[in-house]
């Protein structure tokens, strides 16, 4: 079947750069989900599309998100969006800055601007496409893979994958939240909040690649990821202090069943001297 | 205490200050940057005096060099005028980011004060071993000016030069020092603000802009559309349409690069020229830039006094390279090329001087002296090809 792509509407049209589409996203992937959560999510903060806000990304099938959203936007090289991020949020403190890039570029080539920015609490969004692979590239193992998984550059285990809340938490960034793909009602409210927050803010948006990982590794299809990741999900219990212990943020994952428990919710949301 | 953005009058001051107050005089609004020697006292000037100057001027002390200048990139996109300065190691780490704001039509000015490399080579001396890795050094075709300066007053005019260069034709610049002047005081005068010529890049709503009394074509240089300016402004890395979004066709990739390349040679003539000292009755020339081009005026003098008839060809960018002005100096002429280098300017040179090209090829971490330099034009002249 031919899909004639012209007569097709999208909620979010408007606020898509048509000329671009269709995407270069698998179906069944996370990818269009967690951007219409980003869109809705910039549109509850009530920022204007037009003129006050931009989307940086690096490299990867996330990193392509920049040029379907139909605002300012930059696609830099892989592992540099926070630093380029860093030099428009200098440049213009008025714009709100969203960098949505993927686990292998912002956690691998691009770990130690992570850290860095995350310690400098430079006012932005950071949101993670965090499917546990490298994409693009083929699902080749990422600083995110859980160790029992296969990819095409693992040879017998992974190495232990990081735990992107604690890292975060470790680096000090002042807000921090962890959701699925499958939390797209809540999303949106998540990340209007952290857009709003002053200083660094971060979102392990954790998501799915069922067409190359999610088939080598237990969830083969989109609809299946979105089930797995509904089941696994288990809100945090802020009232009791342990749940920032690193053991109580981490991802547990099996390789014959997917996601076995993933700790959701907002780990810290603190208000600190803005550095804008 | 406040003090004034462009501190106009006679100074005694260093290579590396002179440029940091060219690039203030310039407009500076952003500076990001990773310290290394010799280039760390350009960071500490800018910010010592932005703190004393009212305009807003950010400065980021970032993780590294591949970090800064892609910050510098990112800064530049709110059309801001944004620097970084840096040395050998970090020049080589800023690759990656040279030649994504080259593609992404980004003004910038980087300057590199050169030591001696490879790796972490001679930290605190001299060097001319980046003259390839100016043009080359990041992976596909691309061409960016580099002003060559070699006195303390061409440092604070370089710079100036580069940043309207940068602004006039979207484009990374790059200024290329070295330690020896970096370090050197000499006399600088700083012209009254309404005397230096200050070039803004062109946008939508002004396309129009003068560079130098030459107004730039916009089918060459697009005016910038920067964030935050209704314009819906998106850049790639990736080859792109005229709009910004990627582009992967044959046609549209060949133009791009064609474009890139073309705008930049379009203009040449609007970069500092060549100087050319005692060329009319010589019988051999030195050509040379930099910290060495002193050494080779001293040299000529000298020479003279023995009689001996030798010009000097001076090159003040050296990219895009001074092809015509070459090939007219050689005709009838030796032509002998200084450099702290094994051999990298000799490569230009060779290209375009039809015949055996002298060479004085010195890398120990010193300048060849005015004294080294004669020795060998003597060599030269009495018939030793070596
Ligand atoms: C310097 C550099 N090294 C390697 C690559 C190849 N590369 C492209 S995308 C990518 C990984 C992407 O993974 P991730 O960031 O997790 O994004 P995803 O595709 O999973 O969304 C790699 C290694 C590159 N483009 N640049
Ligand atoms: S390769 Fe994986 S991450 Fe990339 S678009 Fe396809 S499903 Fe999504
Ligand atoms: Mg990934």
């Amino acid at each position: 079947m031919t899909i004639d792509f012209t007569k097709l509407h999208h909620n979010f049209e408007t606020s898509l750069t048509s000329k671009m589409l269709p995407t270069i996203w698998c179906s069944g992937c996370s990818l269009g989900s967690n951007l219409q959560s980003i869109i809705r999510g910039a549109k509850q903060a009530g920022y204007d599309f037009d003129h006050d806000i931009v989307m940086i990304s690096g490299i990867g099938c996330t990193g392509r998100a920049s040029g379907y959203v139909n605002i300012d936007g930059f696609h830099t090289t892989h592992g540099r969006a926070l630093p380029f991020a860093t030099g428009v949020k200098n440049g213009n403190p008025d714009l709100e800055v969203i960098v949505f890039s993927g686990d292998g570029d912002l956690f691998a080539i691009g770990g130690n601007h992570f850290i860095h920015t995350a310690r400098r609490g430079t006012d932005m969004t950071v949101i993670c496409n965090n499917n546990s692979t490298y994409g693009l590239t083929g699902g080749q193992a990422s600083a995110t893979s859980f160790e029992d998984t296969v990819t095409p550059t693992t040879i017998g285990k992974n190495d232990k994958p990081f735990n992107l809340v604690d890292l975060a938490l470790g680096a000090g960034a002042t807000f921090v939240a962890r959701y699925t793909t499958a939390q797209y009602n809540t999303l949106p409210r998540v990340i209007a909040q952290a857009m709003r927050h002053d200083g660094f803010a971060f979102i392990d948006l954790v998501s799915g690649c069922p067409a190359i990982y999610g088939k080598r590794n237990g969830y083969p299809t989109g609809e299946y990821m979105i089930k797995n990741f509904k089941e696994a999900s288990v809100e945090i219990d802020t009232s009791d202090p342990s749940y920032l212990l690193s053991e109580n943020t981490a991802i547990e994952f099996d390789r014959k069943v997917g996601y076995t428990k993933i700790p959701i919710g907002i780990f810290r949301s603190s208000t600190m001297e803005g550095k804008f | 205490m406040s003090e004034p953005r462009i501190l106009t009058g006679e100074h005694l001051i260093s290579g590396n200050e002179a440029v940091a107050e060219g690039a203030l005089a310039a407009g500076l609004q952003g500076y990001f940057g990773y310290p290394i020697t010799p280039s760390t006292s350009i960071m500490e000037r800018v910010i010592k005096r932005i703190q004393k100057i009212d305009d807003r001027i950010s400065f980021v002390q970032m993780e590294d060099e591949i970090a800064s200048i892609t910050a510098v990139a990112g800064c530049s996109w709110t059309r801001k005028k944004a620097m970084t300065a840096t040395s050998g190691p970090g020049f080589s780490l800023m690759q990656e980011g040279i030649g994504l704001a080259g593609f992404t039509e980004t003004p910038l000015v980087l300057v590199n004060v050169m030591r001696g490399g490879p790796s972490t080579g001679l930290p605190t001396f001299p060097g001319q071993q980046e003259t390839m890795q100016a043009h080359f050094g990041s992976h596909g075709d691309y061409l960016i000016p580099t002003l060559v300066p070699s006195s303390i007053q061409e440092c604070f005019d370089f710079t100036i030069e580069a940043f309207n260069i940068a602004e006039a034709l979207r484009t990374p610049v790059f200024v290329l020092s070295d330690q020896i002047i970096s370090v050197l005081k000499e006399r600088l005068i700083i012209p009254e603000a309404d005397e230096i010529e200050i070039v803004n890049r062109a946008s939508p709503s002004n396309p129009k802009i003068t560079f130098k009394g030459e107004e730039i074509d916009v089918d060459f240089v697009p005016p910038h559309n920067a964030f935050g300016e209704h314009e819906k402004s998106f850049a790639t890395g990736l080859s792109h349409d005229p709009s910004g979004h990627v582009d992967l066709s044959a046609d549209n990739y060949e133009q791009l690069i064609d474009r890139l390349h073309n705008k930049i040679m379009k203009y040449q003539h609007l970069m500092p020229q060549p100087d050319l000292f005692n060329i009319d009755d010589a019988e051999i020339v030195l050509v040379a830039f930099g910290s060495t081009a002193r050494a080779c005026r001293r040299a000529m003098i000298l020479a003279r006094k023995e009689g001996l008839k030798v010009g000097t060809f001076k090159i003040n960018t050296l990219w895009p390279f001074p092809k015509e002005q070459i090939e007219k100096v050689e005709q009838g002429r030796k032509i002998l090329v200084v450099e702290m280098s094994r051999g990298q300017l000799i490569w230009p040179v060779e290209r375009y001087v039809h015949k055996h090209v002298h060479h004085l090829a010195y890398y120990r971490g010193q300048i060849p002296t005015p004294s080294i330099i004669l020795d060998k034009i003597r060599k030269v002249l009495g018939g030793d090809n070596k």
